[in-house]
């Protein structure tokens, strides 16, 4: 071989085998698979009702092309989709496991008339119902929407999400996992494990949702809140650098930040929202008309009222009896871990990072 | 010490400033994947909302302010809780024309606000136009970005904290097929936002408030002394003033908008080169006063917030490396097998510096659209050309003198979207399933 | 309606709902939004991550003398076809008292400029930055890199101009230190790994796979590059050497692992879904 043969092909089998790894790269510039702007998300977490809505129009955009032995009686089908479904008129032993070959618990089903389930089912699809329903203890569902009220038996599961456009009743132990939504009211029992929740009212128990925050006493029966000596204004808040005690019966004008711990003392009524770095207590009967937040946990003892929304990176404990938000100004409870006591209302969402529990 | 040592320890100490960046841009990754995740008001769907006023800021925005009005129009933050500002600054083509037509087919939603005088300038309009609004926040965005329904409410939730001064959402392009360069900016936009803005918020550091999809509360601008007409920055100027006050910055990486890059390399110089002056105009400003320690930040917010400052020094700091590993090689330092240990260290003050590739390909990862990771080799192209730009910047006396007799002006980058009619941007999915 | 298959997967997960819960309704597992996804953290991960370092590091540095060897057979073979000496020289690294490493190089010798040298160096970097004014402007960063070259090359020509023999760095002994240099960099291949791709959720074959490319690779490149830096050098003087070793020295090595490390970055993994392109719809 000639040298100046070998130095180029030298020369070229080094450039060549250099531009090797940069393969891939030039195939993605000159024939790109991955160019597309990310998918936005018009809608987000907020709208807890949105999966109910969707399905719901999926399952009536399919539906009407059905024919019309299919809106008589009992009958079992196949959506436009492929998707089985069951569509229950007359007798519900057809949902029962073992009726059919495929087991209609396979199947979206559709019920028409109100029904009550004896429980145990595993309905593996969701569950439409156009009448009032009530489902046995120990079922378990993929999906539930009621139109009008629904009730899950104790020890119920529920895997993606239900709604109902009427009352929600949750009987004791249920498990929900993804959305719990109701247009009117929904009703926890003793050891109901959520993720999100969302309703005019959210009740724990036994309670009445608010229409409004509990009128303010006389200023005279408050004390004036102290100014500690770590503390300035900014803007529309006091920020305090220390802990803090807010002392029984204060009255705080505007807003409060603490950049340690902050407890508030029974019969406080702050005008403002409140926010604290480290836990935030609030005793019994404490009213805060604007948010509580906290960097840590926030713990709401019994028979608070708080106007704004909840918001914590730790665990929310709300004891009983306090409300959180109203009927004219429904709100968020938002946390990692939330704990409601019987008696708790909740005008508006509960949304949790890890999952929820109503608990005595 | 001879020359040999000076130029050798120089060269150590442009090191040791590489290696700090590198540390963070680790410490910011590693956090971004396996850390604690802070999105702690993305949830708030219902609440009492604040009242709200959107500026758009706009000079000359014909191609794009149709659309952004649009689309701020079809947001579902309540009607009767927001109203929409765009404030032309003496526009020479159709965006008044086009802004007025808004305002008379949606009376009392759509507000502008025309400027013929005063000073120019994104900061300056700002400034106007806060002056004359009663609204409790002021959200901003620029004239060619395309927000989603929900964004409004996802940016105003954080304010609901009354310790939180400004909110910032995530920017994502999405123009990226035009060339390689909007495809190289979508990687750097995607590592900046997914991985480092989140990872700042993730551990209590400061998040920068960038001047568009975000906002600011009135009583924290106010507390702080309102827009700065005379800043090159006014993002990151009220970032700082906010912080040293004792105000937070929020960053929520799911409150998304849509964003025209930049399609040519000198728009692209244009725009970082006016970033960089921005930025270390604040640097001169607020850099010391960071490094006094002021009693309610944290240790790591100072550093997190010097460094941050810097940043844009970082691409001279860089040349320098270059000219000094070129010295001492000349100078034949040092000479026994030192060959080796100047190659590595040449080498990492180049683009040995893998952080940077780590970051951005893990923020591509984790938005689950992976083919275009494999892109990253040419950010290094990228990465020559920010840093002779950003250099050329940073050595200019507008960096770092107070700002000339002309003052800031408008420097607007340029729009690509065709026409004036709707909004032309990419469809928006329904998409996601629970968090 | 689910297929049998799937049918029965979610019966199983119905047993453990936590996870039937975040699967849709035909058993895929419907992705977090790309704001919220993470990788958790666990010990296994993390041990996976530090053993695979180690156990890369401690492999190649073990292969190093095999790979010397190897270096010596393809330099023996390719240099006397390229016109250099035939015999090599060999510089030898111990690491510790275990082993020795023996590194391989071409006796070239870089001459110091003569005229000659000067006018096609110098013509050749004139040339570049003529070139680099002729590149359209969307090929941007194509000029920089251009001027940056010859704007490297135009130092190197004025060093060279002043200054004195002897140089420095004599022919035989850069490329033995960016011979020896290279093999660290081989070692620490497994290493830098460890920090940014062991920990991801590629499968353990993926995590090797993406190793040995990048050190096969490397080991092959590296007395290629080394030959083809003495060659320029002995033909084209020590005028050329200053640009070689800062710009096409060990940052080839840099761009090739990146190139290779974004390709891998772009491989499934077992844990982060594709969700940018496929958003979940009702059915």
């Amino acid at each position: 071989m000639s040298e100046p043969l070998a130095v180029a092909l030298l020369l070229l089998g080094t450039l060549g085998w250099v531009a090797l790894p940069l393969l891939p790269a030039v195939l993605e510039l000159v024939r790109p698979t991955d160019v597309d702007p990310l998918v936005m998300v018009g809608r987000d977490n907020a709208d807890i009702s949105r999966f109910a809505r969707h399905f719901r129009e999926y399952a009536m955009a399919n539906l009407t092309r059905l024919p019309s032995e299919a809106l008589r009686g009992d009958y079992f089908g196949k959506l436009a989709d492929g998707t089985h479904f069951v569509r229950v008129a007359r007798l519900t032993h057809v949902l029962e496991r073992g009726a059919l070959p495929d087991g209609s618990h396979d199947r979206v089903v559709i019920l028409e008339h109100p029904t009550e389930l004896r429980g145990h089912e595993r309905f593996r699809l969701e569950v439409w119902a156009k009448a009032a329903f009530h489902g046995g203890p120990a079922a378990t569902y993929r999906a539930v929407l009621g139109e009008t009220g629904v009730r899950l038996g104790a020890r119920s599961t529920v895997l993606r999400w239900v709604h109902a456009t009427g009352v929600l009743d949750v009987m004791p132990e249920c498990r929900l996992f993804g959305r719990v939504s109701s247009e009117r009211e929904i009703r926890l029992g003793d050891g109901v494990e959520f993720q999100r929740m969302g309703a005019p009212a959210v009740i724990v128990g036994q309670g009445t949702p608010p229409s409004a925050l509990p009128a303010m006493s006389p200023a005279a029966s408050y004390a004036v809140m102290d100014e500690p000596e770590r503390s300035r204004r900014l803007g529309d808040h006091l920020r305090v650098e220390t802990d803090w005690y807010l002392p029984p019966h204060t009255l705080v004008e505007g807003h409060l930040v603490v950049a340690g711990r902050l407890h508030v003392s029974p019969g406080v009524r702050i005008r403002g929202s409140v926010k604290a770095h480290g836990p935030l207590e609030v005793d019994q009967g404490a009213i805060i008309e604007g948010s509580v937040v906290s960097r840590d946990g926030i713990r709401l003892g019994a028979g608070c009222a708080v106007g704004g929304p909840v918001i914590a990176e730790g665990t929310i404990e709300i004891g009983s009896g306090t409300s959180v938000g109203t009927l004219v100004t429904p709100t968020t409870v938002t946390g990692r871990r939330v704990r409601l006591a019987p008696g708790v209302v909740v005008c508006g969402h509960i949304v949790t990072e890890e999952g929820g529990v109503t608990a005595a | 010490m001879t020359p040999r040592d000076v130029v050798a320890l120089a060269l150590w100490v442009v090191v040791a400033i590489l290696v700090i960046y590198t540390i963070r841009h680790y410490i910011f990754t590693l956090n971004r994947v396996f850390g604690r995740h802070r999105q702690p008001y993305v949830d708030i769907g219902v609440a009492d909302w604040p009242v709200v006023a959107v500026f758009v800021p706009c000079h000359n925005e014909e191609r794009v302010i149709a659309g952004m009005l649009e689309a701020l129009l079809a947001s579902d933050y309540p009607a009767h809780r927001y109203h929409i500002v765009p404030i032309d600054d003496r526009s020479t083509d159709r965006t008044r024309a086009i802004i007025e037509d808004f305002a008379t087919r949606y009376p009392g939603r759509v507000r502008p606000h025309l400027r013929d005088e005063g000073k120019p300038g994104k900061a300056a309009a700002l400034l106007d136009a806060t002056s004359r609004s009663d609204a409790e926040i002021f959200l901003v965005f620029d004239a060619d970005y395309l927000p989603g329904p929900n964004l409004l409410r996802q940016l105003v939730a954080p304010f609901l904290d009354p310790e939180v001064g400004a909110t910032m959402g995530r920017v994502v392009p999405h123009n990226l097929n035009r060339t390689l360069l909007t495809r190289l900016l979508d990687l750097e936009r995607s590592g900046g936002y997914q991985v480092d803005q989140q990872a700042r918020m993730n551990l209590d550091l400061i998040p920068q408030y960038g001047g568009t999809v975000g906002g600011v509360r009135r009583t924290a601008l106010l507390d702080v002394g309102n827009w700065d007409d005379d800043s090159l920055a006014e993002d990151t100027d009220m970032t700082y003033r906010l912080i040293l006050r004792g105000w937070r910055v929020v960053y929520q990486n799911r409150s998304e908008c849509y964003e025209e890059v930049p399609e040519t390399w000198p728009t692209r110089i244009r725009q970082i080169q006016r970033w960089a002056r921005g930025h270390n105009q604040c640097f001169r400003r607020y850099g010391f006063r960071l490094l006094r320690f002021p009693s309610h930040l944290r240790v790591g917010q100072v550093l997190d917030g010097v460094l941050l400052l810097g940043v844009f020094a970082v691409a001279p700091v860089l040349l320098l490396g270059w000219a000094l590993a070129t010295a001492l090689y000349f100078m034949g330092y040092p000479v026994h097998q030192g060959i080796i240990v100047l190659f590595a260290v040449a080498s990492y003050a180049t683009l040995g510096n893998f952080a940077a590739f780590f970051e951005v390909a893990t923020a591509a990862r984790l938005d689950g659209s992976r083919n275009r990771i494999r892109l990253l080799p040419f950010l290094a192209l990228g990465f020559l050309v920010n840093l002779l730009a950003i250099s050329r910047a940073t050595l200019s006396r507008r960096s770092w003198l107070k700002v000339g007799p002309g003052g800031p002006r408008w420097e607007k980058t340029e729009r690509y979207r065709p026409g004036n009619g709707p909004r032309n941007g990419p469809p928006s999915a329904d998409a996601g399933g629970p968090r | 309606m689910a297929s049998s298959g799937i049918g029965s997967l979610l019966d199983r997960l119905t047993d453990r709902p936590a996870q039937a819960a975040r699967r849709g309704a035909r058993g895929a597992i419907i992705p977090k939004h790309r704001a919220m996804i993470q990788l958790a953290w666990t010990p296994r991960r993390a041990a996976r991550a530090v053993v695979l370092a180690l156990a890369g590091f401690l492999a190649v540095v073990a292969g190093l003398p095999v790979i010397g060897r190897l270096w010596g057979r393809l330099l023996g073979w390719l240099v006397p076809a390229i016109g250099g000496p035939a015999e090599l020289g060999w510089h030898t690294v111990d690491v510790g008292t275990v082993l020795r490493i023996g590194v391989p190089y071409p006796l070239f010798q870089g001459p110091w400029p003569e005229p000659r040298h000067w006018v096609v160096v110098g013509g050749a970097t004139v040339l570049t930055l003529l070139v680099s004014f002729l590149v359209p402007a969307r090929f941007l960063p194509a000029r920089y890199f251009l001027r940056f070259v010859a704007a490297v090359q135009a130092v190197s020509l004025g060093y060279f101009a002043f200054a004195s023999p002897p140089f420095p760095y004599p022919l035989p002994g850069y490329i033995a230190g960016l011979l020896t240099a290279g093999m660290a960099v081989l070692a620490l291949v497994p290493v830098a790994l460890g920090f940014g791709f062991y920990i991801f959720d590629h499968s353990l074959p993926r995590q090797l796979a993406l190793t040995a490319m990048i050190v096969g690779h490397l080991a092959v490149l590296l007395p290629l590059q080394g030959l083809l830096h003495a060659y320029l050098t002995a033909r084209l003087s020590l005028l050329v050497q200053p640009p070689l070793f800062f710009i096409f020295g060990l940052l080839v090595e840099v761009v090739v692992f990146v190139g290779l490390y974004g390709w891998a970055m772009s491989w499934e993994g077992q844990e982060i879904p594709e969700v940018g392109a496929s958003p979940e719809t009702y059915r």
